[in-house]
């Protein structure tokens, strides 16, 4: 290749590369001058075949070339990193990610929950949500007829186990027997689940929400051991600022047995039943309750979700409304 | 239940305000759902006597009335009640008062003549829906006096109480937690009683039924032609009930006061005397609420010779009603079996205050009170005499309930150290009878008490005591239970040596004679220290003569620790309680039902210390091993992550409808059903999330243009077992939109990698999906689910889009199983990327070109990167293109790619009839 050739791709270089806006193009339009298919490797890889004294003139020649384009290069590479002529883009305007999922306010108050017991090492147990009259009521305390059974109306099915009764849950309390024959203690756990109520839906009443069963069994477990456990899991969902506070109750299955009110906003709002597990209950799980002691809890994930993000309607949880649920 | 705070101060030695109740309650079970306030009446509505009453001149049915008010001027009122009169104290809403409806008085002009006000009705007043006639007050209302003052408006609290409290619905039962939980010191007022004699007569057919345990019938001559006092018809009414007659009012009185329902029956339409039996379908009975009732065997009623009066507990008949001409009455006290009752109740969908009350079971001593207060009222206001003495009848022994509170535990139980004074002085402010356990202050009162053999009541009333029963009773003082044969007693606690007796250890011997009658214990005594044995025996072994021989007189007694270590057939001795310090021995009170045990007692002990007062700990314990649990966990992971890469969560309602199913063509036998549903729309449980997800489609049809859902629930299937429920966790997920199919076969994909297991997909038909559109889908060749685009019938008309793809997949063998992950180390070099075309038969799956390229060597990757049927293409052909990322080692020669593409491309060629392009 003559001088004139040779300077004709050093303009045409030139000219490229300051036509490219960044450096994946500048490597290419590189690619095209320097790179192995190139004019000039063509050229370098005849020099061989050359005369010595062509070889050593035009090999002259290529390399001073091949300096100057990598100097074109290198020198543009340079001024692209100082770009600044960029085209502003308004911001306010909304953005191109169109698709994005959402969990549900139950699973977002679960998350919380779970992490919460978690780190007080719980373990977090699944429970069959088709449960006996045995396990459902009998062993906590709630034989037919008892006038407690009124407290949690109940759905029936149909068909029977062994000539008698199949209930969907009307709490996650069924495991707290069912756990404890086959782990004895200690035992630390919850349990959380679908239950279901039979009674007439309205904005504050829903007959299927999500229970979070707590159950703790151990040598000298006490109630003071129920309020400050109550206490961090209140704190660790609904923020340090909360509080809680105890009031008596009655559970047939728990003995002593509060209602907890956590203050919120500034309100004392009724949350959960809690109490110390009834020794007839742990009894009947085959645990001796002069050695042993334990603490139940049972608290409605929807109950929660209602009062930190405000759902007015609690039906919103249980009838999909796709507008709805895309603000969690 | 309603509750006027007025009702409940009657019972308090220092009246409390509303505010101090409701704070009050909150240390006590009794849930304080609503105060009713009540805004007092106007200042403008004030005490008049009414002076003279004239006809209206020009109105027949109006009188012209003046009243003094305390003015110097009497007031001109027109009225138009048929029972006013002279010398009457009315409330009178002068010019400008505002009544509770905000009707504001003015003067007016009625026919001529000028009213200066109002006399009040009830109605007018809003004290009830009464506007028959003026309201009277008492003769002595001080005249002038606003209304508001003399007679204050009361509060009224809307309480939930619990079901083990009977007393809580009763005004003495509130009143006595509030006198104890309130904010000064307090007593409580017992209504004053008369006592009465009782006689003990039998009614018929009570004992047979076990379901009647107390029975006292008061037999009086009354007036009911009179009016009820005010001060009960507002007790009454502030409390929800309304003014009948003199004897009912008085009968409802003493049920909200104690507790306690009664039935007064007219004497008169009474036939004989009253049973209590089982009724019968021939039966026949109208109650008083006019409804007709068939009875059954179920049914416990009250009758008489010849017909039945009424439902045992639950409501009286009409026909043996009190009425205005009632001249005598028989009153019906009693208690009756709670589960009866209930169940009366439930069948004849009759909820009244009396079976309320009943269900929760009344205690025993209970009746009595509430005849003689019934009596007393009634001679009060209706001149009653009795006409017989009353008959009573227990058909249950009373008994009292001794429990025995360890400090100790107490403490355990509630994390607290306790002030032993505080509890002792606390525990009997509610009622209890507190003494500290003293081992040989018990014993010293069993001394010469008689022998009997047979002890009355299960572990004895205390009164009589057999050898084993004496032990039974004073473990019984502490709440342990011990048994209550010697065998019994003999099997439990734990064995001590003669020489580490200690006071309160139970020593045994057998009867001397033979082997076998020697090894069996027959006799008890129980060790009070200082070598003394408490006993209670009618025969004695005399060590001496080597015989038994027979008390003179056999009584509780004690005797030389030596008779039992040197009987001949000393078998041991045995400790139940292994420290007699600090406990306390608890008598309760017998409204306290529902303090049975200990814990009851350490409930009661929180209660007066309060809940504020208790420390925040953690429960000291090893975290429990979660091997075995990490479903939900797992659940929720893959739920979060579902929503960051796009999805919707939904979660649905469990219950579905005929209907639904009947929509995706899922057989009814193969569900679940609910015996009692809310509704038809929710009568089955779901074995499919399909039905649920359909629904949603339906309602969100606007919305749901270009998106995914997805749900995981439990599904239940019902099978052919013993337990017939089969339960499954479920994850259902729908796409709807452009390539929804693609979208969610992609996801698949994640999925699959997620797990790190291998998905295969089979085309099958199915009848939810369009046909070619259709798979089943295996993980780690374990069937997982199914997916494909659903039938446009399915989607129905209202979905936006008609493009609905679903999946289902049983998560729990996934979640499961999921694979460890293992580390692929990272190349030093450059794999090396190549795209081939190939021309295939259109019907050609991508999973049989995936199963070749699987196997090819040194291929590191693959993807379909583009799939083309268009025109260019001959017919019944398409052509793809797949990447294939080779590993060739580090600068492989452009000649040793080339070798690896064509052995790719000869595999192709030769097992697909592909054609490279």
């Amino acid at each position: 290749m003559n001088e004139k050739e040779l300077k004709k791709i050093l303009i045409q270089a030139k000219k490229d590369a300051d036509t490219v806006k960044n450096q994946g193009q500048l490597n290419q339009v590189k690619a095209r001058f320097v790179g192995r298919n190139s004019q000039l490797a063509q050229a370098l890889r005849l020099l061989p075949k050359l005369t010595l004294h062509d070889r050593k003139t035009q090999g002259k020649l290529l390399n001073r070339t091949r300096q100057d384009l990598e100097q074109i290069f290198s020198q543009r590479s340079a001024e692209l990193l100082r770009r600044t002529d960029f085209a502003p883009v308004d911001l306010t305007a909304p953005g191109d990610f169109e698709s994005y999922g959402h969990l549900h306010p139950s699973s977002r108050i679960l998350a919380q929950i779970y992490a919460a017991f978690t780190s007080l090492g719980f373990a977090i147990v699944d429970g069959p949500e088709i449960e006996t009259d045995w396990y459902n009521f009998e062993v906590l305390n709630m034989p037919p007829e008892h006038p407690a059974r009124e407290m949690q109306d109940t759905f029936y099915l149909e068909q029977h186990y062994q000539g008698r009764p199949l209930i969907p849950r009307t709490h996650t309390s069924g495991m707290q027997v069912r756990f404890l024959e086959k782990n004895p203690p200690p035992a630390k756990i919850i349990v959380p689940g679908r239950v279901f109520r039979n009674e007439n839906e309205d904005a504050t009443h829903a007959w299927i929400f999500t229970q979070v069963e707590g159950l703790v069994v151990g040598e000298g477990v006490s109630l003071s051991d129920l309020k400050g456990t109550l206490e961090y899991f209140i704190k660790a969902v609904l923020g340090q600022q909360s509080e809680i506070r105890l009031r008596p109750s009655f559970f047939p299955y728990t003995e002593p047995s509060v209602e907890v009110d956590a203050r919120y906003s500034g309100q004392w709002l009724e949350m959960l039943g809690a109490g110390m597990v009834h020794p007839a209950v742990l009894e009947r799980a085959g645990i001796d309750s002069s050695q042993y002691s334990g603490f139940a809890f049972g608290v409605g994930v929807e109950r929660l979700s209602q009062v930190k993000f405000g759902i007015a309607d609690l039906r919103l949880n249980w009838r999909p409304n796709l507008s709805f649920l895309e603000q969690f | 239940m309603r509750v006027a705070v007025e009702s409940l101060n009657r019972y308090l030695d220092k009246p409390l305000s509303t505010e101090q109740m409701v704070t009050a309650l909150l240390r006590t079970e009794i849930e304080v759902e609503e105060v009713i306030s009540s805004a007092p009446w106007d200042d403008a509505i004030v005490v008049g006597e009414v002076k003279t009453v004239a006809k209206h001149p020009n109105a027949d049915r109006l009188q012209l009335v003046t009243v003094d008010v305390g003015r110097r001027q009497r007031l001109q009122i027109v009225c138009g009640a048929p029972n006013i009169a002279a010398g009457m104290r009315v409330a009178v809403a002068l010019v400008g008062a505002a009544l509770p409806d905000g009707h504001v008085i003015k003067r007016a002009d009625i026919r001529g003549l000028v009213s200066h006000g109002m006399i009040c009705s009830e109605a007018e007043l809003g004290i009830s829906d009464d506007h028959s006639g003026v309201l009277v007050l008492d003769h002595s209302t001080p005249i002038g006096k606003k209304l508001c003052d003399v007679w204050p408006k009361t509060d009224v609290l809307d309480i939930k109480t619990p079901s083990n409290r009977w007393d809580h619905l009763s005004w003495l039962g509130i009143a006595r937690e509030i006198a104890v939980f309130g904010p000064q010191p307090n007593s409580l007022k017992n209504p004053e009683i008369s006592e009465k004699q009782h006689d003990k007569i039998e009614v018929e057919n009570v004992k047979k039924t076990g379901q009647c345990q107390r029975f006292i019938t008061v037999k009086l001559r009354v007036k009911n032609n009179v009016r009820t006092p005010r001060w009960i018809v507002d007790n009454l009414e502030a409390n929800g009930l309304r003014s009948i007659s003199p004897v009912v009012d008085i009968s409802n009185l003493v049920m909200l006061e104690f507790g306690q329902p009664s039935h007064p029956y007219d004497a008169a339409k009474v036939h004989g005397t009253l049973q209590v039996r089982h009724g019968s379908p021939a039966d026949r009975l109208t109650t008083i609420d006019g409804a007709e009732r068939t009875l059954s065997r179920q049914d416990l009623v009250i009758a008489d010779g010849q017909r039945v009066l009424g439902l045992a507990g639950v409501m009286g008949g009409r026909d043996s009603e009190v009425t205005a001409q009632t001249k005598e009455i028989i009153l019906e006290v009693a208690v009756f079996d709670a589960t009866t009752v209930r169940r009366m109740a439930l069948r004849h969908g009759l909820r009244s205050e009396a079976s309320v009350r009943f269900e929760r079971g009344l205690p025993l001593p209970l009746p009595q009170l509430a005849a003689d207060r019934l009596v007393d009222l009634l001679a009060d206001v209706c001149e009653a005499e009795l006409l017989d003495s009353p008959t009573d009848q227990l058909y249950q022994p009373i008994q009292t309930r001794q429990i025995g509170l360890r400090l100790h535990r107490a403490e355990r139980l509630l994390g607290l150290e306790l002030d032993e004074a505080f509890v002792v002085t606390g525990l009997r402010r509610l009622g209890l009878a507190v003494e500290h356990f003293s081992l040989s202050r018990e014993a010293e009162r069993q001394l010469g008490k008689p022998f009997a053999l047979q002890p009355s009541g299960q572990a004895g009333d205390g009164s009589r005591f057999n050898g084993p029963s004496l032990i039974s009773y004073l473990y019984g003082r502490l709440g342990t239970w011990v048994g209550d044969t010697v065998a019994d007693q003999w099997r439990s606690g734990t064995a001590v040596e003669g020489s580490l007796l200690r006071a309160g250890d139970v020593l045994f011997v057998g009867r001397p004679g033979s082997k076998r009658t020697a090894a069996k214990p027959s006799q008890v005594g129980f060790y009070v220290g200082k070598n003394k044995v408490l006993e209670a025996v009618s025969h004695k072994y005399n060590l001496k003569s080597r015989r038994l021989e027979k008390l003179p007189a056999a009584a509780v007694r004690l005797s030389p620790l030596a008779d039992y270590l040197n009987h001949p057939a000393y078998l041991g001795a045995r400790r139940y309680v292994a420290n007699f310090n600090h406990i306390l021995a608890i008598t309760v009170p017998w409204w306290r039902t529902d303090l049975n045990r200990e814990e009851d007692i350490v409930e009661e002990i929180i209660k007066l210390i309060g809940y504020d007062s208790l420390q925040s700990t953690l429960p000291q314990l090893p975290p429990q091993p979660t091997g075995r649990h990490q479903l939900l966990p797992d659940i929720l992971l893959l739920k979060q992550q579902l929503a960051a890469t796009g999805w919707f969560e939904i979660m649905s309602y469990s219950f579905i409808g005929r209907d639904d199913l009947g929509r995706v063509g899922l057989p009814l036998s193969r569900h679940l059903s609910v015996a009692n549903p809310l509704s038809s729309e929710q009568a089955y449980l779901r074995s499919n999330l399909l039905p649920s997800f359909l629904n949603v489609l339906d309602k969100n049809s606007r919305y749901a243009t270009e998106m995914g859902w997805f749900e995981i629930s439990k599904v239940h299937r019902r099978i052919d077992r013993a337990l017939p429920v089969e339960e499954q966790w479920q994850l259902g997920i729908m796409a709807v939109g452009t390539n929804s199919l693609r979208r969610l076969r992609g996801w698949l994909d994640w999925l699959a990698q997620r797990q790190g297991m291998a998905l295969t997909v089979r085309p099958v038909e199915h009848n939810w999906f369009i046909d070619g559109r259709a798979a089943k889908l295996n993980l780690d060749g374990r069937l997982a689910g199914r997916f494909g685009q659903l039938k446009p019938a399915l989607v129905g008309k209202n979905a936006a889009e008609s493009e609905v793809s679903y999946a289902e997949i049983a998560i729990e063998p996934m979640l499961s199983k999921t694979k460890p992950r293992r580390a692929q180390p990272v190349l030093a070099y450059q794999s090396v990327s190549r795209d081939m075309s190939l021309e295939l038969d259109l019907a050609l799956p991508w999973a049989q070109v995936a199963g070749l390229l699987a196997a090819a060597p040194r291929l590191l990757r693959y993807a379909l990167v583009d799939d083309y049927r268009g025109k260019q293409v001959p017919r019944g052909k398409k052509i793809i293109t797949v990447r294939l990322v080779f590993d060739l080692g580090a600068q492989p020669s452009a000649a040793a790619i080339d070798a690896h593409y064509q052995t790719v491309a000869q595999i192709l060629q030769r097992r697909l009839q592909a054609t490279i392009r």
